[in-house]
């Protein structure tokens, strides 16, 4: 049998078995994991199949089996949740949500700023999918709802390595490896492939 | 080099555990149960902006 590498090629197209499914999940998690461990933490991050009926889970640092903050090299603390689920008669694994809160404290209402993506938000739901909240607010802000309440629109997905980067290069978390730019790039090139061979436009533009 | 194939299984975590969880969480932060954070926030009484609503909900649609 030929060896297969940690860093998975990650290019599933269709799963027609949920131990494909399985096994392509654990190797997101994998994919995220070690985007995190050489950049802001080595806390452990896997994934967690829940016993659906239909295929799902989700990819986190956890306390026990619940998602939970990372501490990160400058005190600060990192939250990553990635649901993953199939979708399309073809079951390709989707992104279904995530959330990436960059927070002052462990609990949660020491949050800075929150990144999010919701696919099959509860309707009606009126704002982008994708989405940024700013704890903060400008003091040229006049509207009626809370700032940290905005959905920020925020394109079509942020990436986790953005974010990451962003924590190094302005919040100066320290990297870990030595060589994490160049494994942020090949783990967002593979996310990025992903990605490209998923595009539901234009539902899934939002 | 290590391979998939050597590693272990997928860890897995069922409903009732994560809806203890959120049972738990809910009590602690919101002195509520499970069931009755679900239904509040189905039926938009909490503020879904709140930090620790957000948070518990993420558990919420993971149990439903």
């Amino acid at each position: 049998m030929t060896p297969r590498s940690r860093v998975s090629p990650y290019s599933p197209g269709s799963l027609d078995s949920d131990a494909k499914a399985e096994r392509t999940a654990r190797e997101f998690g994998e994919l995220m994991a070690r985007a995190i461990n050489a950049t802001v933490s080595p806390a452990p991050v896997k994934f967690l199949q829940t016993d659906r009926d239909d295929f799902e889970g989700f990819v986190a640092h956890v306390d026990g089996k619940t998602p939970a903050p990372m501490q990160l090299g400058n005190g600060h603390y990192l939250f990553v949740y990635h649901r993953l689920g199939l979708r399309r008669p073809e079951r390709y694994l989707t992104t279904l949500e995530y959330a990436y809160w960059y927070q002052a404290q462990t609990p949660e209402d020491s949050w800075i700023v929150r990144y999010e993506y919701q696919r099959e938000p509860v309707a009606p739901y009126r704002y982008p999918r994708c989405h940024v909240h700013v704890n903060a607010v400008p003091m040229t802000y006049q509207g009626e709802k809370p700032f940290p309440d905005l959905h920020l629109p925020a394109g079509s997905r942020v990436t986790l390595e953005s974010v990451l980067r962003h924590l190094i290069e302005e919040h100066g978390v320290p990297p870990l490896s030595p060589n994490w730019e160049e494994i942020l790039s090949a783990t967002e090139a593979a996310f990025v492939k992903i990605q490209n061979k998923r595009v539901l436009a234009p539902l899934d533009s939002n | 080099m290590a391979t998939v194939e050597d590693q272990a299984p997928t860890e897995r975590v069922t409903r009732h555990e994560l809806c203890a969880a959120l049972d738990s969480l809910a009590q602690e932060r919101l002195g509520m149960s499970a069931a009755e954070f679900m239904a509040a926030l189905k039926a938009g009484e909490l503020d879904p902006y709140d930090p620790t609503v957000a948070r518990l909900a993420i558990l919420a649609r993971l149990v439903r």
